[in-house]
């Protein structure tokens, strides 16, 4: 009869540590589920500095790119040979070639602005952005200067520690 | 020899009840310190990153309806979507909303257009507290009853949202058009 009870007792106190250790166990995973939703694995705006810099970084390339000067055209070759990589490079030389083709020798000059740029993802390896960009065009025999708009957006990948876009797309 | 340890085994079962007694109380006291710490962990759980994060998220998912809400009118419910106007938007933008005339009214109802807008790309620039703005490329397609046998006119349009965060819900302070800098 003791020994009926003493089990009963002992295999109460079994079945409230293991009730326990399931509550509590619950309870750590919600812990950490808050402590890291899914929404902090992009550090877009959330980690400032990194956020801060992929800004600029992809501020000064799409400006490099976009610009190009007829009486130094190895300027925007080195940009596009510094800043672009895999498609956004091929799409980077389709466009230029048209462009060069359409007019070879109208001292064409190209000025690229970014107006502003908004990080939509951030991870430790790869970003993607919009940025709107103004582009303004001057020619030989034309009076004033075109400016356009263009809404673009931008992936980029971080190679030997700089941000170089390997793809872009004019929205 | 087999006999033997099952004896041995059915001994030492017997006098502990299948498990020594410290080791019974030792879990519990293991589980009560696991339930406890655990208790402790989700009350303080969530951080201000993560807080951020989820915030972030938020205000750009909200913003791109609420921009595509103040970009799309029709003249045949014109009241109807005034009222959205109406609700998306605070401070002074609401205002004035608020306080549109009969005319204005009568404006939108006379020019005869229906318009949808679909933001194609959209990302936050800053995000605070209670406060966010967002650039968004918006594709507006607007068709003139006015002129029936005009084709719909689709407009590649840059925005720049200002947000505010009321109740717990995202409604939009101000929009602007992102025009080109000519310099």
């Amino acid at each position: 009869m003791t020994t009926w009870l003493d089990r009963l007792r002992r295999h109460g106190v079994l079945a409230l540590a293991v009730l326990l250790l399931v509550a509590g166990g619950a309870l750590w995973l919600r812990a950490h589920q808050l402590d890291n939703p899914p929404a902090l694995d992009n550090a877009a705006l959330v980690d400032t500095g990194a956020t801060a810099q992929a800004r600029t970084e992809l501020a000064a390339a799409l400006v490099g790119v976009f610009s190009y000067d007829y009486a130094d055209p190895s300027a925007s070759q080195e940009a596009a040979d510094t800043f672009l990589a895999d498609r956004a490079r091929k799409e980077y030389d389709v466009l230029v070639g048209a462009l060069l083709e359409q007019a070879p020798g109208q001292k064409l000059i190209l000025s690229a602005t970014v107006q502003d740029i908004g990080i939509k993802e951030l991870r430790d390896d790869s970003v993607t952005a919009v940025a709107f960009l103004d582009q303004r065009s001057e020619r030989e025999g034309e009076k004033e200067a075109t400016v356009s708009a263009a809404q673009l957006d931008v992936t980029a990948r971080r190679i030997g520690g700089a941000w170089v876009i390997v793809d872009f797309e004019v929205l | 020899m087999a006999d033997a340890s099952t004896q041995a085994g059915d001994v030492v079962a017997e006098a502990h009840g299948g498990m020594p007694r410290w080791a019974t109380w030792g879990l519990l006291a293991a589980a009560l310190v696991v339930m406890v710490t655990g208790f402790l962990a989700w009350r303080g759980g969530g951080n201000a990153d993560a807080e951020l994060a989820e915030r972030r998220d938020s205000a750009l998912i909200d913003g791109r309806r609420l921009v595509e809400t103040m970009q799309t009118m029709d003249y045949r419910a014109a009241d109807e979507h005034l009222d959205r106007w109406r609700d998306a938007t605070a401070g002074v933008l609401h205002d004035q909303l608020e306080n549109l005339t009969e005319e204005d009214r009568q404006v939108v109802v006379d020019g005869k257009k229906r318009s949808t807008a679909r933001v194609v790309d959209a990302a936050l620039t800053k995000i605070g507290d209670d406060s966010a703005v967002m650039l968004a490329a918006v594709e507006v397609t607007t068709i003139d009853d006015a002129s029936p046998e005009a084709k719909p006119a689709v407009k590649r349009n840059r925005f720049a949202a200002d947000l505010v965060l009321r109740n717990g819900t995202w409604k939009l302070e101000n929009l602007q058009q992102v025009a080109v800098n000519v310099s």
